[in-house]
C-alpha cells in the first residue's frame, strides 16, 4: 500500500495519484490540509523491532504501517495544519509543529522507499552550503558571495562586470533577480546576509532524477528566473532535452540520497554547464505537462519497487 | 581569535572563553556571527556550542523579521564549512536544523548504536495510548515534539488533560524511567558521567562504546546522553536506557574536576593542527 501524503489540491500529488490510479496501484491519501483532523495515530518505537509499528487511520480506513510499501510526501508551503478555532491562536504554530514533526518522524525510520525523507534534502535550506556540495559532485557553481558587509557585496558586483543576481540563502521561496549598483548601495551592513551569485547566461535545464533516472528538460526563457517569467512579461518553453553523461552522472551523485531531486542547472551559450540546486521537493507535474516526460510513472514505479532502498 | 558560536548564558561557552584568556588568547562569543563580520584569517578556532537553534533576542536580532533570521541560519552554517580553522562540533545540514530532536526521532540510530532508548508513541488515541502506558502500570511521561517540556502522567487529572490535547493533535509518549538522571557525555574519544549509581560495568562499557560510535557516525565531537535506570529481571543492576540526545552538553551536571578535563579536551579540539 501506498501513502501519499499532501494537499489533494496540489498539482504534483495530484498528478501522483493519477499515475498510482492510472497504474492500478493502491493508496491512501493523507490529505494534509486537514491532518490531523479526521486522522488517527498510533505509531510506537520499542524493544520489539528496529522500525516503528502501528497503524493510520483515515476517514474510511486504517492500515497498518508495516503495509506501507511507499510514501509519497509533499508538505504544503508554510504552516499547513488546518486551523482549528478551537486552538488558541498562540499555539497554532505549536500545532503545526508537532503534526510536521511526528509525521517525518515516522516516514524517516520506514524501511520502504520514501519520496522524500527529509534527512538527506535538508542541505537545501542553505544555498552557500549546498553549493559546497555540488562543487563535490564535480558540477561547476557560479562564482558567489554571501556577506552582511555592503561593502565587499559592491567589491563583488564590479569584480562580475555588474552581471550578478541576488536569492535566498535560506530554502525561502523567492525569485531570483538581477541587482543593479542603486540595490547595494542601499544594502545595510551588519544586518541581514545577502547571497550573490555571478549571473550565468544561457538556457536553464531541470534535471529530475528518479532512483537511478534522469528526465532532462530544457527551459527556454529570458526571464531571470524562469519560473516567474511571467512576473518579467516574458514567457518559459519547456522541452525535454539531453544533458552529456557525465553531468547526468554528477546529477545522480547529488539526488543520490533522494528517491526524487530536481537539479537545477544552466547551460551557457559556449556549452558549459553550472549548477545552481538540489531541490528535494520537486514540482515535477509542471515539466511534465509541458514536455510529456514520464517522471510520475518512473515514481510511481520507484516507490512500488522495495528493492530500490 | 576564537569564536564561540553561543551566548554568555551556556556554561560551556564560559568556561571556555575563560580558559583562553587565561592562555592570552581572544575569546568571541557571539550567537549569530554572520551579523558581526571580521576576517576569517584571524580565526584560529570555532566552537559550536549552539546549532541552528533559533537566534536569541538581540538588539540586532530584534530588527530582524524571521525570514532574515533563517538567511542568517543557512549563511552561519556555510560559513561553517568553508572555514579552515578547527571547528568543534560543526553538523551536518540535517542536525544543524534540527538539532534537539525528540527521542522517538533519535530512536533508531541509538538503537543501531546499543544506546537502548526508551520506547515511545506518537498517537491522537486516548485508547492507543493508555494501551502504551498500561507497560508502566499506567504512568508515562508527554514529552512534546517541539519542546524540551515534560509532562508526567501520572493522575487521572493528569490524563484527562492530556486526552483534551489529543483532541487538536498527536502525543508524543514516552516510557517512564526510573530517578536519577544521568548524563553521559562524550568529548572527543573521552566520556564522561555526571554520576554514577550502581549501574554494571558492562552496561557502562556498552553506553561509552556506543558514544563513541554515535559521534563517528554523526560527525560531531561533543554529545551528550541522558540516560535512566531501567528495572532488569535479569539480575540485581538496573539496566540504563537513553531518554535523550543533545549535541551541546551542560557543564554544571558535572563534578568540578571532571568539568575542568572537559573544558581542557574541547580546547584540545579548537587548538588542534590541521
Amino acid at each position: 500500500m501506498i501513502l501519499v501524503c499532501g494537499a489533494p489540491e496540489d498539482l504534483t500529488v495530484t498528478l501522483v495519484r493519477d499515475r498510482l490510479e492510472q497504474t492500478h496501484r493502491q493508496y491512501r491519501l493523507i490529505d494534509l490540509a486537514a491532518y490531523p483532523y479526521g486522522y488517527t495515530v498510533d505509531w510506537v518505537w520499542d524493544s520489539n523491532g528496529p522500525v516503528p509499528h502501528g497503524s493510520i487511520a483515515g476517514p474510511d480506513w486504517t492500515i497498518d504501517i508495516d503495509e506501507v510499501s511507499g510514501v509519497y510526501v509533499r508538505y504544503p508551503a508554510g504552516n499547513w495544519s488546518v486551523r482549528s478555532s478551537a486552538v488558541p491562536s498562540d499555539l497554532q504554530d505549536t500545532l503545526h509543529q508537532e503534526a510536521h514533526f511526528g509525521l517525518a518522524a515516522l516516514l524517516e525510520d520506514l524501511p520502504c522507499p520514501v519520496a522524500n525523507r527529509r534527512q538527506p534534502g535538508m542541505a537545501n535550506h542553505s544555498k552557500p552550503y549546498q553549493e559546497l556540495e555540488i562543487r563535490a559532485s564535480g558540477l561547476q557553481v557560479p562564482r558567489s558571495l554571501t556577506t552582511t558587509d555592503g561593502r565587499a557585496a559592491l567589491e563583488f558586483f564590479e569584480a562580475c562586470d555588474r552581471a550578478v543576481v541576488i536569492k535566498s540563502a535560506s530554502g525561502a521561496l523567492t525569485p531570483v533577480r538581477r541587482v543593479s549598483l542603486a540595490d547595494l548601495e542601499v544594502l545595510e551592513s551588519g544586518v541581514t546576509p545577502v547571497y550573490l551569485q555571478a549571473y550565468v547566461p544561457g538556457d536553464n535545464v531541470r534535471v529530475h532524477t528518479v532512483a537511478g533516472r534522469v528526465f532532462a528538460t530544457r527551459c527556454i526563457s529570458t526571464a531571470v528566473d524562469y519560473r516567474y517569467s511571467a512576473d518579467e512579461g516574458t514567457t518559459t518553453r519547456l522541452e525535454p532535452t539531453e544533458v552529456p553523461g557525465w553531468v547526468a552522472a554528477a546529477c545522480l551523485r547529488l539526488g543520490g540520497g533522494l528517491l526524487i531531486a530536481g537539479i537545477d542547472l544552466k547551460q551557457t551559450p559556449d556549452g558549459q554547464y553550472f549548477c545552481f540546486e538540489v531541490n528535494p521537493a520537486p514540482v515535477f507535474a509542471w515539466y511534465e505537462q509541458y514536455t510529456g516526460q514520464a517522471i510520475g510513472l518512473a515514481l510511481v514505479e520507484a516507490l512500488s519497487n522495495a528493492a530500490i532502498e | 581569535m576564537y569564536l564561540l558560536i553561543g551566548s554568555d548564558a551556556d556554561a560551556v561557552c564560559r568556561s571556555v572563553a575563560r580558559a583562553l584568556r587565561e592562555r592570552g588568547r581572544e575569546p568571541f562569543i557571539d550567537d549569530n556571527p554572520t551579523l558581526a563580520p571580521f576576517p576569517r584569517s584571524r580565526l584560529e578556532g570555532v566552537l559550536v556550542c549552539q546549532q541552528g537553534a533559533p537566534v536569541p533576542a538581540s538588539p540586532a536580532a530584534d530588527r530582524q523579521s524571521a525570514a532574515a533570521r533563517l538567511e542568517a541560519r543557512a549563511a552561519l552554517l556555510a560559513m561553517l564549512w568553508a572555514l579552515e580553522c578547527p571547528v568543534v562540533n560543526r553538523t551536518r545540514a540535517d542536525l544543524w536544523y534540527r538539532a534537539r530532536r525528540s527521542l522517538v526521532e533519535w530512536h533508531s540510530v541509538l538503537r543501531r548504536h546499543d544506546l537502548a532508548p526508551a520506547a515511545g508513541q506518537i498517537t491522537n488515541s486516548v485508547a492507543a495510548a493508555r494501551r502504551f502506558a498500561s507497560a508502566w502500570h499506567g504512568h508515562a511521561i508527554y514529552r512534546p515534539l517541539s519542546s524540551r517540556a515534560r509532562y508526567p502522567l501520572d493522575s487521572e487529572a493528569q490524563w484527562q488533560e492530556f486526552a483534551r490535547v489529543l483532541m487538536h493533535l498527536p502525543g508524543c509518549l514516552i516510557e517512564p524511567l526510573a530517578p536519577p538522571r544521568i548524563f553521559a557525555s562524550l568529548i572527543d574519544a573521552t566520556v564522561y558521567w555526571s554520576e554514577c549509581p550502581s549501574i554494571d560495568s558492562a552496561e557502562r562499557e556498552r553506553v561509552e562504546s556506543g558514544l563513541r560510535q554515535l559521534g563517528k557516525t554523526l560527525d560531531v565531537s561533543v554529545l551528550e546522553l541522558e540516560l535512566g535506570l531501567r528495572p532488569s529481571s535479569h539480575d540485581s543492576h538496573p539496566a540504563v536506557a537513553s531518554a535523550c540526545l543533545d549535541l551541546s552538553l551542560d557543564l554544571g551536571r558535572y563534578a568540578v574536576p571532571d568539568q575542568q578535563m572537559m573544558v581542557d579536551d574541547i580546547l584540545r579540539l579548537l587548538q588542534a593542527t590541521h
